[in-house]
């Protein structure tokens, strides 16, 4: 995203605290379908998910004023959002996660134009590469905690795996994770 | 703790720590800024992560029902809306306990004076030593402040007049605002409970609250924006709050 398109962003945010009702569907409507594929990717079933989007927009509505563009994109805001309600849900109904392919859920993703730039762009996308080419057992325990909302030991126990093991596989993942990201940093 | 917390920012970031692990790192974190810097970094993984899940277009009906809902949800919501109150342990003071409130009361204030004094780094390492003697305590509650990309820990004991909070992106401050907090009691009443106390750099606060009742009479933790030195009741938009 280029720094005319975040500071539009936050332009717009100032517009929506302040009751704006177009600034707020034209930011729904550039950021939908990132907050609904998160929560799908959370949650996994589409009613539930939708419900979570909803939420999420209803949040960026009601607390629009504490969105500081100096403290990071509205994309990553908005998704901390919908990451945490979907979170909220999974423990409230006890959810576990569903135990197969989760990480590409049933079907081919649809193509939406992003409107992210190209570099950042590249950038997640470089990430998302990283993820999917860790080896499985570390790219697992990573999903697990970030998109199940477990802690280590919650893990270690719905693995049936040593403590240790889970805390030195996320922590390995998480390192080439970092490194991946650094690199991004310096090639832009 | 030695930077031990490097090995756990990985966890802490994707929220795998237990509560007692998150709050030494948090204890660390705030005094610590090559820990910090290290964060940074794998806040930046994260944010990868949030954008790694493939977009999916949302039904139409979503963008509808929200067009409808707008004009009915623009109160800020209160504090109040998702008060409960929970009954809290009912320990008595054990007189272990007193020993060690009697320990926590001095580092407060004294960690009062070295705030006053800009002598940060020692308030903030009392600050974390009161936190991490507070969460070892039999009775003690954390509680997680997670809400729109603001993280922390609240450590308290219903049976103690003493609190430790810390607090992880909050939107950064300017020079005539501060961040207040205010203990909310069964009647509403707010009560000043201090300024969030930051570091260098402003991305990491904390705060230790000597409350003049115990915490199990207070159900609630409120932060607001305010103008610099606090005000005498809240008037600025509410930040975060926490049900205790
Ligand atoms: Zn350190």
């Amino acid at each position: 995203m280029n720094n005319i398109d975040l500071a539009e962003d936050a332009v717009l945010m100032r517009k929506v605290a302040g009751g704006d009702r177009r600034a707020f569907l034209s930011l729904y409507d550039k950021y939908a379908a990132r907050v609904y594929g998160l929560a799908l990717r959370v949650l996994g079933d589409r009613m539930t998910a939708e419900e979570i989007a909803q939420d999420a927009f209803v949040r960026m509505w009601t607390r629009a004023e504490t969105f500081d563009p100096k403290r990071g994109r509205l994309s990553s805001w908005l998704l901390t959002i919908t990451r945490r309600l979907a979170l909220d849900r999974i423990r409230f109904e006890s959810r576990r996660p569903p135990t197969s392919n989760y990480s590409n859920p049933g079907e081919a993703p649809e193509y939406v134009p992003d409107p992210a730039s190209e570099t950042e762009e590249a950038r997640w996308a470089t990430l998302k590469f990283a993820l999917n080419t860790l080896p499985e057992e570390q790219r697992l325990v990573i999903e697990l905690a970030f998109y199940h909302g477990m802690s280590h030991s919650q893990i270690a126990e719905y693995q049936a795996t040593p403590l240790g093991t889970v805390k030195t596989r996320l922590r390995l993942g998480m390192k080439k994770l970092r490194l991946e990201w650094d690199q991004g940093e310096k090639s832009n | 703790m030695d930077h031990q917390a490097e090995e756990q920012l990985a966890a802490y970031v994707l929220g795998a720590l237990d509560p007692e692990e998150r709050l030494q790192v948090e204890a660390h974190l705030s005094g610590c800024p090559r820990c910090q810097a290290a964060l940074a970094a794998y806040e930046g993984v994260a944010q990868g992560l949030l954008h790694a899940a493939d977009p999916k277009r949302p039904p139409r009906s979503i963008r509808s029902n929200l067009a409808k809902q707008l004009g009915k949800t623009r109160a800020r919501p209160s504090w109040r809306r998702s008060l409960q109150r929970v009954p809290a342990a009912g320990l008595g003071l054990a007189v272990g306990l007193i020993i060690l409130l009697t320990a926590n009361l001095g580092l407060l204030v004294q960690s009062q004076r070295l705030i006053e004094q800009g002598q940060k780094a020692l308030a903030q390492q009392q600050a974390g030593q009161t936190a991490v003697a507070l969460a070892s305590y039999p009775s003690s509650q954390v509680a997680l402040i997670e809400e729109d990309g603001v993280r922390g820990t609240f450590v308290y004991d219903p049976s103690l007049p003493v609190a430790v909070m810390y607090v992880w992106g909050l939107p950064r401050l300017s020079d005539d605002q501060v961040y207040q907090a205010w203990l909310v009691d069964a009647q509403g009443e707010r009560l000043n409970g201090g300024l969030i106390t930051f570091g260098a750099d402003q991305g990491f606060g904390w705060l230790m609250i000597e409350a003049p009742k115990m915490m199990e009479d207070y159900i609630a933790l409120g932060v607001t924006l305010e103008p610099a030195g606090g005000s005498p009741a809240p008037t600025g938009p509410r930040i975060l709050g926490v049900d205790l």
